[in-house]
Order: structure tokens, then sequence, then C-alpha cells
């Protein structure tokens, strides 16, 4: 699809949080939306993704990380890409989207929204668990360290699917969460939730797993330091999905040395801690700016103008 | 470190590509050699990832290939060789450069059992800059030698034109030739001359951007193939003019400021400069491994 074919107005209708799910969510530390995106962007963004693992990249760009590469990897691991906005226009459409944007940063209280990342998760049968942890912990070299997530269901995926568990409430924990890789670990992926638990002073009896389910197109917003993981797919389909995070508009880099550079501190120029719109470019603010960069190099699939 | 002699020089331009055997010490070596494994494990000293990590223990396919790009970002010790201001200047003096830019690095790990690496041209995944001149330098981590994947040249290819990118780079169903096979048709070439290179750790292969060149299986038990390799640009090199994004861009693509041509230092730095001008971060960063030991000065070639 080339990026003119997305500017055709989708059927996408703006999004009203009410003060009711604001507070749910500042509560729970997650918003469940069963009906989000509608079915043809859903399938217009999935459709770009399978290319995407076989390498074939619309821009020529590489991803910022990529796992499960076909040839290079067990048949049933998950392939986990990210930045996959740099590689595609029709994906960057929706990683981009300021409506998007706008929903993270109100339910973040920012003024503002900058991108951060985009990543998909296609979970093939039998794919492995992925270790719990907070979101905030990869955005650490990042100030301030705090980043929402809309995670979107891109096909129907239930509970046996090794679907997104988190953990109502645990975005108040008290606790660390080290730097880790979380794909497959060769412990029980719950484990480290339990030792954040004992941490905070929670008994285990008290942390409640929950098992998001959602329809294709529907989503959950996730609070940065809300704790989750997800399961082994125990069932014949894969599950599909996609996560857009933002940061603060105002967002910069911490001082050298702070926090773990991950994917970010790549980007990082010398002596300078501005994270660049053209890599991260700002989404949503509420008099309408959008970085230079987003608006030449995509659309925005939910554009409702 | 010895500098060149002509005849060197001389091969390069002929041949596409020159091996200097010795080049680095084994106290050079050895150490970065050492922290292969645990770069694919993910440790990653920095903390700051690479910028491709393809294979890992818990995902990876067993006996596959891992391949890592720009390790430099997560890994000090590598960054001291991939900054090295030596090899730098061999890559210039190859090149006719007034100095040197690095423009990526690519580690290699390739185990018992590993699948074939496509034949293809680096200047495949490197042509948005300018001037788009482009000199790699391949060097031996471990040893090397035919049945065992070693890196393996087509003599004399670096004078065909630029292809396409080669559409399976890891794993290739087809002949692992057979991308270059054709471009030899297109170059009007009927036999290719491949030759698979013997070498030793601290051996060094150097060779040109459009150079093709890949790897055979690696059928040699218990042996792991392990290799660096550091991709240099001129010092004067920036973006060629593009758009929202730069075209066909791979790795290098991501790092182009919107409206700004320059490759900028904080992401390609200048490791060497006939004047005598490096990245200042370097400094900083990561010492420089060949800045005081000299290699054995044994300078053999190899065809």
């Amino acid at each position: 699809m080339t990026n003119a074919m997305i500017t055709s107005r989708s059927s996408y209708l703006p999004m009203q949080l009410s003060s009711a799910q604001i507070q749910q969510f500042q509560q729970q530390g997650f918003l469940v939306l069963d009906a989000f995106l509608p079915p043809e962007v859903v399938t217009t963004v999935d459709d770009r993704l399978d290319p995407l693992f076989a390498t074939r990249f619309e821009t020529g760009i590489y991803p910022d990380e990529w796992h499960g590469r076909p040839g290079l990897s067990q048949p049933n691991a998950t392939r986990q890409m990210a930045g996959m906005w740099r590689c595609d226009r029709t994906v960057a459409s929706l990683s981009f989207s300021a409506e998007i944007a706008r929903l993270n940063a109100q339910l973040g209280g920012w003024s503002g929204a900058r991108f951060a990342m985009d990543s998909c998760w296609l979970k093939p049968p039998n794919a492995p668990e992925v270790a719990f942890h907070r979101n905030n912990t990869y955005v650490s070299c990042i100030d301030p360290a705090t980043v929402i997530t809309c995670w979107i269901a891109l096909n129907d995926i239930t509970p046996d699917m090794g679907t997104l568990e988190v953990v109502p409430g645990s975005h108040r924990w008290q606790c660390a969460d080290p730097f880790k890789f979380v794909h497959a670990p060769d412990y029980d992926y719950r484990q480290p939730l339990w030792e954040a638990a004992q941490q905070a002073g929670v008994e285990p009896t008290q942390v409640e797993v929950k098992a998001i389910a959602l329809p294709a197109g529907g989503c959950v917003f996730l609070h940065g330091d809300l704790w989750h993981g997800s399961g082994r797919n125990r069932t014949e389909q894969t599950r599909r999905s996609i996560a857009i995070g933002t940061v603060p508009q105002a967002a910069r880099f911490q001082p050298p040395e702070v926090g773990v550079g991950y994917i970010f501190s790549r980007y990082r120029r010398l002596g300078d801690d501005a994270m660049d719109e053209s890599f991260f470019p700002i989404l949503w603010t509420p008099d309408g700016y959008r970085s230079a960069m987003a608006i030449a190099y995509c659309g925005d699939i939910l554009t409702l103008e | 470190m010895a500098l060149l002699t002509p005849e060197q020089i001389e091969q390069f331009q002929g041949d596409g590509f020159l091996v200097v055997k010795n080049l680095l010490a084994p106290e050079q070596v050895e150490p970065i050699a050492d922290r292969v494994a645990s770069l694919f494990n993910g440790e990653f000293e920095t903390g700051v990832y690479p910028d491709e990590w393809y294979w890992n223990p818990r995902l990876g396919l067993p006996g596959a290939s891992g391949q890592m790009s720009n390790a430099w970002r997560s890994d000090r010790h590598l960054a001291a060789l991939v900054f090295s201001a030596q090899i730098g200047k061999i890559s210039a003096t190859l090149g006719g450069w007034d100095g040197t830019r690095v423009l990526s690095d690519s580690l290699w790990m390739k185990p018992c059992g590993a699948s074939e690496t496509t034949h293809h041209q680096d200047s495949m995944y490197c042509f948005y800059h300018t001037p788009q001149h482009l000199i790699v330098c391949w060097i031996a981590l471990s040893a090397a030698m035919p049945g065992a994947s070693t890196i393996e040249y087509v003599k004399g290819s670096h004078r065909w034109v630029r292809s396409q990118a080669v559409p399976e780079f890891h794993a290739p169903t087809k002949s692992y030739r057979w991308e270059m096979e054709q471009a030899a048709k297109r170059a009007g070439v009927d036999q290719p001359e491949v030759l698979q290179l013997t070498v030793q750790p601290g051996d060094v292969a150097f060779h040109h951007g459009h150079m093709w060149h890949g790897s055979g299986k690696n059928l040699r038990p218990d042996f792991v193939r392990r290799s660096l390799v550091i991709t240099h640009i001129p010092a004067e090199a920036q973006f060629k003019p593009a758009g929202a994004y730069v075209e066909g861009g791979y790795l290098p693509g991501r790092y182009k400021r919107f409206g700004d041509d320059a490759m900028d230092e904080s992401f390609f730095p200048i490791v060497w400069q006939q004047n005598g001008y490096r990245t200042p971060f370097l400094t900083d960063y990561c010492q420089d491994s060949t800045a005081q030991a000299v290699a054995a000065q044994a300078v053999a070639l190899v065809r």
C-alpha cells in the first residue's frame, strides 16, 4: 500500500473518555476498550506485518528491534519488532496517529504526547511466555521515565492464546524492576511479579492476575508502572497485537549514565539531552502542533478531517 | 601496524580485496572473541541494544548464524577495535580518502551447522551517502577456513555494477551463490572465480564496497567461526538529499535528521583524518585498542 492509499477517511470516530474511565485507569493502572479501531484499519495495518518479517520493508529502513527472524529462530518463537514505523509508512500512519497520542496523553495527564516506540507481538502456537515487567523500566533513560501504552488486538484474543496478563493496582507498588530481556524466560515468567509483590508488601493471595480478552480492534491502555506479562500460547491460533507507546511532549534524555539506554539512547546526540523530533516526533498537543517530520512522512490512518 | 606497500594497494585495486596477515596481535583480538557469545546472550555492557541482533539463545534456532550490527553502542571493548584509527587509516589509503568515518560494524557468530550467507555486495545496503565510497574491513576473530563458513570473494567483481539487495540474506533457499552468478552473467563473466580464504585470528581482509562475497555452511564440528566487520566511508561523507526518509536506508538511514544531510558524528564518528582530527567523544567513550600495540609486521599477501 502506498502512502497515498491511506488518505481516505476511515470509519473511526473520535473517542471521548469518560471521567469514570479515566478514574478507572488511575486506580487500576489500565483501561480496556472492547471497540477501538474499525475493522478496515485493523486489516490495513495487520496486512503490513507479515511482509516485514519476510524482510520486505517499504522504506528500505530496518526496525529498531527484531526477534523471531525466519530461518534464524525457533518456529514457535515470538515474532516481535519495534520501530516498525521506520520500515513501513502504513504502519507509521497508526504509530503516529494523533488520536492515540491524545488518548495516551489524557490518561497520563500530560499537556502533549511524543512518540516513544511501536512494537508488534505475534505469538504463534506454542509461543513462549513473556516475563512480567513494567514498561517504565524500558524508558528509564528518558526524563520523565513514564510511558503510556495503547496495546491493540489485531485478531480476536482469548486468555489461552498467551494474551496480555495485568495486575490491577500494581502500578502503585513501591518496588524495583531490574531491566531484563523478557522473551522466553528460563524461569517462571511470573517470578518477577512475585518478587515485586513481596518487595511492595503485597501478599501473594492479594495479587490478582487478570488475563485480557479482546476482540480484534479492541485495546487496553497501560500505565507505565503496571506489572504485566503473558503466558504461552496454548491454541492453534497466532496472537497478533501492536502496541504504541508515548511519553510526555516535554520529555528529554536523562543525564548520561542515568537509566538503561535500551533502544532509545542510540538516538541521543552528543552533548544534547533533547529527544530530537526527527526520531521522537511530537504527535499531539492541544493547539494542534505535530512535528514536521511526522507530517511529511505519512498520513494519519485515524484522521478525523 | 604496517603501512601498506604500493603492491598491496595495486592488488586491492585489481582484485577488489586485500588480505593482511597478522595485522592485529592476539591480545587485540582474543578479548573481543571472548565477548561474542555473551553479546549474543544479551549481555550489553552499556545497556544500549545493538542496531541489529539476530539470534539469541532463548528464541534462536540451535546452530543458526548470529549476526549483530553496531555493537559498538553496546560494548566499549568492541568499540575500541571498531574505532581503530590505524585500521581507518588503511581504509583511507585503499580508498584514496583524506579521512575515514565509521558507517557501521557487524559481528558474526557461525556455529557448526550455520547456514550459508548469501553472496552480496555491501554497497547494496549503503548507497545513500555521498561520496558513495565504501571500504569494508573483515577481521578474523577466530580462524576461518574452507568448509567452516569462511568468507569467500569473487575476484574482480568490484568492477560489476551494484545489484539490487538480495531477497534472502540469511539461510537462503536457493544456492547461496545464485544471486552472484546472475550478476556475473549480467557483467559478461561466464566463470566467476570464487576464492575462499584461510585465515587466522588477527588476519584482516579489506574489500571494495561492490565486491561480491558470502560464506558457505559451517560443516566443521565444534567450531564457531567469529568475525567482526567494519564498514568505512570517507570522512567528508554526508547523506544524499532525501525527503522525509532515506530510501533504502537500512540502518544508517534511521539516523538522518529531518531536513539535515549531515552524518552526525554522534552516530557516524570520524576515526582518522590526515589533519589529525578524530571525533572528540571517542576519547571518552573507549580506548583505541590498536593505538599502542603493534602487531607483527608480517604482511604476507593471500590471493
